[in-house]
C-alpha cells in the first residue's frame, strides 16, 4: 500500500490542502458577493461581518464560556451513558435472559426521540443545567447500548470457541475476547452518540438551559445580532466537526486493527 | 412461551409500578390517565391533526433532500474531481445540526411551513448524501466494467448498472435521513413554540400543553404517538428497502 | 489473386497484434510495471491460453485487451485498426464473474442483449431464445429465475460464460474462468468449453479466444498455443505450439504428449514459482 512512498504522499495531502482552500475560498466570496447585493444586513450579513462577530465574542470570552459549558454538558452526559449503556450492551449481547429482558422496554422507548422528552424534562428538572444533561444523556443512551450490543453478538463464534479450548474462564474470555471484537462496534457507534447528542444539546439549550452554544443562538437573534448568530452556529459546525476528529482518532488509537471500518 | 413471559415482564413491570407511584397525586400522569387524554384528544381530532400537520412537512421536506441529494451523490461518487472539489463544503456544513440553523430560518422564512420544510430538508440532505457517494463509490469496478465492454452506451449504464447497484446504499441513507428528519420537526416545533409563537405541529402541540395548558398526560401521549410514527416510517422504509432490493441476502 | 489480396490476406493472419505493449501502474515518480515489452500475434479461431505466476500481469493484459486499459507504451491492434476502449465484437469473463446481483440468471445473461449492440436487430422473441439456447448449453435450466447469490459459485461460473456466449462476440476474452471451482466440475467445464467454442468444427468457424489460468494443465488441454509470462515485470517467456489432436477428452489428458508439454511448461517457469512462493 505504500508504494509510492512519502514525497508522494505529502504532495498528495498538500494538493487536498490547496483544494479544500480554494474550495472554501470561492464559498465565501459567493456569500461575500450575495451579501453585498440583499440590501438588508440583518437578513444576510458578510462573512466579514460573522469574522468580526466570532473575533469579538471570543475576545470577550462569551464565545469560550458558552462553548466550555455545552462542551462540559456533552461530556458529562456523554460519559454518564457509556458507563451504563457499555456493560449493558455487554450483557444483552452475550447473555439470551438479559437480551429478551431488555429488548422490549428498549425497543418501546428507543423511537421516542430525547427532543420529544423536552417538555415533560422541563416539568420535571425545570430550566437549568439538568435538562441538558438529561437530554442528551438519553440521546447518546440507545445507541451505544445497541453499538454495544450488537457488536457483543456478532463476536465470531469460533474465536470464543478457540479460547475455550485453551481453557479460558468465562471472564477472562469477556475481558481478553468479547470486549476487544466488540470494541470496533461500540467506538462507532460512541461516534455515532455524541454526534446525536451534540444536536441535542442545541435544541434543549434552545429551549431549556440559561447558558451554552444553542442558548446563544436563540439570545442574538432575539438581539436581532444576525451576525453573531452566524458566529454561534460556526462554532456549533466546527465543535462537532472536532469532536468528530478526535473520536475517529481515539478510535484509532484503541482498536488499530478496525482502521478502515465506519471511515467518514 | 418463556422468552414472551420473559420479554413482557420489565415493560408491565413498569407500566405497573408507574400506575402505582403516580397515583399518589391528583396531576401526575399515569397509563391509565394517558389512555384516556389520547381517547380525548383523539376523539377531538386534536391529535391526528397535529401528527398530521408535523407529517406532512416532514415528507416535503424529505422528499426536497431526497431530491437534491441523490443526483449530487451519484454525481460526486462518480466523478472524483466533484467529490474532492466539494467535499470541503459537505465537511463543513455537515457538522452543523439543522435544529442549530433554526434562528437563521426563522429570521429568512418566518414560522411557517416553510421553514420547517427549510429545517428537515436540511437534516434529512446529508445522510442520503454521504450514503449515496458511499454507496457509488462501492460498486465493484467489473461491473460498470463488463457493462462497457458489452457495449452499453454511457447513460444507460449509470441506468442500468450504476442506479440499482448503488440503491440499497441509497434506500439506506433515506431511511436513517427520514429519522432524523422527524426528529428535526419536533425540535423545530417544540423550539418555535416555545420562542415564536408558531402554528401547528404535534412538537408546538407538547409545548402548548407545558407552557399553558399544564397538561402533563397530553404531553405524554403526544410522546407517545412521536416514538409510534417514528416506528412507523422507519418500519416503512425498511420494507420498502426489502422490496426494491431482493437481491440481497436476508 | 490480385498482390493486394495477398497483403490482405496477411494481415488478417493477425486477428490481434500486440506490438511493445507496456503496463505501469502508479505514480510517475515511483511507477509499479505490471507488464513489459510484450508483443505477440493472436491468430484468427485460436484458442490462445496465457499462464504465469499470480500477479505477473495476466489480468492487465486481458484489461488491455478489451480496452478498459490504456497501455503506457506499445501498440495493440485488432483486424488491423487500433484498439481504443471497449467493443462488443470483444467479449469478456472476468475473474469475479461480475454478476449483476439485481438481476436473476436469466437478466443477467440477456443484459447485453437488452441494454447491449448485440441485441440490436433481434426480436424479443429472438432474444429470448438465444438466452434459453445458451442457458441450455452451459446446464442452468431450472435455474433462471434465481439471483446469483442464490447460486453455488460453479452456477455463477456458468452464467457468466453463458452472458459471454450470449452476446456471441468474436472473440472471447476470459480470466481465470475456472478458477474458483473445485477439480471435478472444472474438467467438465474444460470439456464443454472446447465444445462451445467448436473444437469439432473447422478452424475458420472458430471463435478466438483469450484465455487466462494459472493452472498449467488447463492451459495445455485448452489451447492451441500457450503463451507463458515471467513476473515483476510481466514478460513473454515462451510460446508453445500445442500440437496434441482435436477433438481432446479425458484420453488426451492421460496421453504422454500432454504429459510431456506440461513438464516442459513447468520446467521453464518452476524457478520462478518458487521464488514468487518463497518471497
Ligand atoms: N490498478 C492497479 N493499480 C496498481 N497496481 C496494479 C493495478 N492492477 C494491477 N496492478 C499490479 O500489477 C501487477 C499485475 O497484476 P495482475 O495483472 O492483476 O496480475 P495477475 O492477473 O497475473 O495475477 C501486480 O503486481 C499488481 O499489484
Ligand atoms: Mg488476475
Amino acid at each position: 500500500m505504500t508504494r509510492a512512498g512519502a514525497p508522494w504522499e505529502f504532495l498528495r495531502w498538500f494538493g487536498g490542502v490547496l483544494i479544500y482552500c480554494r474550495t472554501m475560498a470561492l464559498f465565501l466570496l459567493v456569500w461575500h458577493l450575495a451579501a453585498e447585493a440583499v440590501p438588508n444586513k440583518l437578513l444576510l450579513p458578510s462573512p466579514l461581518a460573522v469574522a468580526q462577530a466570532l473575533r469579538e465574542s471570543w475576545l470577550d470570552g462569551e464565545l469560550t464560556a458558552n462553548a466550555g459549558i455545552s462542551l462540559l454538558r456533552l461530556l458529562v452526559s456523554v460519559a454518564a451513558a457509556a458507563l451504563l449503556a457499555i456493560p449493558l450492551g455487554l450483557a444483552m449481547g452475550r447473555s439470551k435472559t438479559v437480551g429478551d429482558l431488555l429488548e422490549w422496554p428498549v425497543e418501546l422507548l428507543r423511537p421516542i426521540a430525547g427532543i420529544a422528552w423536552i417538555p415533560l424534562a422541563l416539568f420535571i428538572f425545570g430550566i437549568g443545567q439538568r435538562l441538558p444533561i438529561f437530554i442528551m444523556f438519553y440521546t447518546a443512551f440507545f445507541p451505544l447500548l445497541l453499538g454495544t450490543a450488537a457488536g457483543a453478538q456478532s463476536v465470531d463464534r469460533r474465536l470464543i470457541a478457540a479460547a475455550r479450548t485453551m481453557g479460558l474462564s468465562r471472564g477472562t474470555i469477556m475481558r481478553q475476547v468479547v470486549v476487544p471484537a466488540a470494541l470496533p462496534s461500540v467506538l462507532v457507534s460512541l461516534r455515532l452518540a455524541v454526534a446525536a447528542s451534540w444536536t441535542a444539546v442545541v435544541a434543549a439549550e434552545l429551549v431549556g438551559a440559561p447558558s451554552g452554544l444553542g442558548y446563544a443562538i436563540e439570545y442574538y437573534r432575539s438581539m436581532l445580532a444576525t451576525p453573531t448568530v452566524m458566529a454561534f452556529i460556526a462554532a456549533i459546525g466546527m465543535l462537532g466537526f472536532l469532536t468528530d476528529r478526535a473520536l475517529r482518532w481515539l478510535g484509532d488509537l484503541l482498536a488499530p486493527w478496525a482502521r478502515a471500518e465506519g471511515r467518514r | 412461551m418463556n422468552r414472551l413471559a420473559l420479554k413482557l415482564l420489565l415493560p408491565i413491570l413498569l407500566l405497573l409500578a408507574w400506575e402505582l407511584l403516580a397515583s399518589g397525586s391528583a396531576r401526575a400522569p399515569r397509563p391509565s390517565t394517558v389512555v384516556q387524554a389520547a381517547a380525548a384528544m383523539t376523539a377531538s381530532g386534536d391529535l391526528p391533526t397535529g401528527l398530521a400537520t408535523s407529517l406532512l412537512r416532514v415528507f416535503l421536506g424529505f422528499a426536497t433532500a431526497s431530491v437534491l441529494a441523490v443526483p449530487l451523490g451519484i454525481v460526486m461518487g462518480s466523478v472524483a474531481v466533484v467529490e474532492r472539489n466539494l467535499d470541503p463544503l459537505v465537511e463543513s456544513f455537515r457538522p452543523i445540526a439543522a435544529i442549530a440553523l433554526l434562528p437563521l430560518i426563522i429570521l429568512w422564512l418566518g414560522t411557517g411551513t416553510q421553514a420547517a420544510v427549510a429545517i428537515v430538508a436540511y437534516a434529512a440532505f446529508f445522510p442520503i448524501l454521504i450514503n449515496t457517494i458511499a454507496g457509488v463509490k462501492r460498486i465493484e469496478p467489473n461491473l460498470m466494467r463488463a457493462a462497457y465492454t458489452m457495449g452499453v452506451g454511457a447513460l444507460t449504464r449509470m441506468r442500468v448498472v450504476l442506479l440499482p447497484a448503488a440503491l440499497p446504499a441509497i434506500l439506506i441513507g433515506m431511511r436513517i435521513g427520514l429519522g432524523v428528519a422527524w426528529t428535526a420537526i419536533i425540535a423545530a416545533e417544540l423550539a418555535v413554540g416555545a420562542k415564536a409563537g408558531g402554528q401547528g405541529g404535534i412538537g408546538q402541540m407538547m409545548f402548548v400543553f407545558y407552557a399553558y395548558s399544564v397538561e402533563l398526560n397530553g404531553i405524554v401521549v403526544c410522546m407517545v404517538a412521536v416514538g409510534i410514527v417514528a416506528l412507523l416510517l422507519d418500519r416503512s422504509l425498511r420494507f420498502a428497502l426489502a422490496r426494491a432490493v431482493p437481491w440481497s441476502a436476508p | 489473386m490480385t498482390d493486394a489480396r495477398m497483403t490482405d490476406a496477411t494481415m488478417t493472419d493477425a486477428k490481434i497484434r500486440l506490438s511493445g505493449i507496456g503496463k505501469s501502474f502508479g505514480a510517475p515518480a515511483a511507477p509499479v510495471v505490471a507488464v513489459q515489452d510484450l508483443s505477440l500475434d493472436i491468430r484468427p479461431g485460436e484458442f490462445l491460453t496465457i499462464v504465469g505466476p499470480s500477479g505477473c500481469g495476466k489480468t492487465t493484459v486481458l484489461n488491455m485487451l478489451a480496452g478498459l486499459e490504456t497501455p503506457t507504451t506499445g501498440t495493440m491492434t485488432l483486424d488491423g485498426r487500433p484498439i481504443r476502449g471497449p467493443g462488443a465484437e470483444r467479449g469478456v469473463m472476468f475473474q469475479d464473474y461480475a454478476l449483476f446481483p439485481w438481476k436473476t440468471v436469466r437478466g443477467n445473461i440477456g443484459f447485453g442483449l437488452v441494454h447491449g449492440p448485440a441485441g440490436a436487430g433481434l426480436s424479443a422473441a429472438e432474444r429470448e431464445e438465444r438466452v434459453r439456447r445458451v442457458i441450455e448449453l452451459v446446464g442452468l435450466t431450472g435455474s433462471e429465475e434465481k439471483y446469483p447469490h442464490q447460486l453455488s459459485g460453479g452456477m455463477r461460473q456458468r452464467v457468466a460464460l453463458a452472458r459471454l456466449m450470449a452476446n456471441e462476440p468474436q472473440i472471447l476474452l476470459m480470466d481465470e474462468p475456472l478458477a474458483a471451482l473445485d477439480a471435478q466440475t472444472r474438467i467438465i467445464l474444460q470439456d464443454e468449453l472446447l465444445r462451445i467454442w467448436g473444437q469439432d468444427k473447422p478452424a475458420a468457424q472458430r471463435r478466438t479466444v483469450v484465455y487466462i489460468t494459472h493452472s498449467i494443465d488447463e492451459a495445455v488441454f485448452l489451447a492451441d498455443r500457450v503463451v507463458v509470462l515471467s513476473s515483476h515485470p510481466g514478460r513473454l517467456k515462451r510460446i508453445v505450439e500445442i500440437d496434441l489432436p482435436r477433438p481432446r477428452d479425458d484420453a488426451t489428458r492421460l496421453s504422454k504428449g500432454f504429459a510431456d508439454l506440461c513438464q516442459s511448461i513447468w520446467q521453464s517457469i518452476r524457478e520462478e514459482a518458487y521464488r514468487a512462493t518463497m518471497t
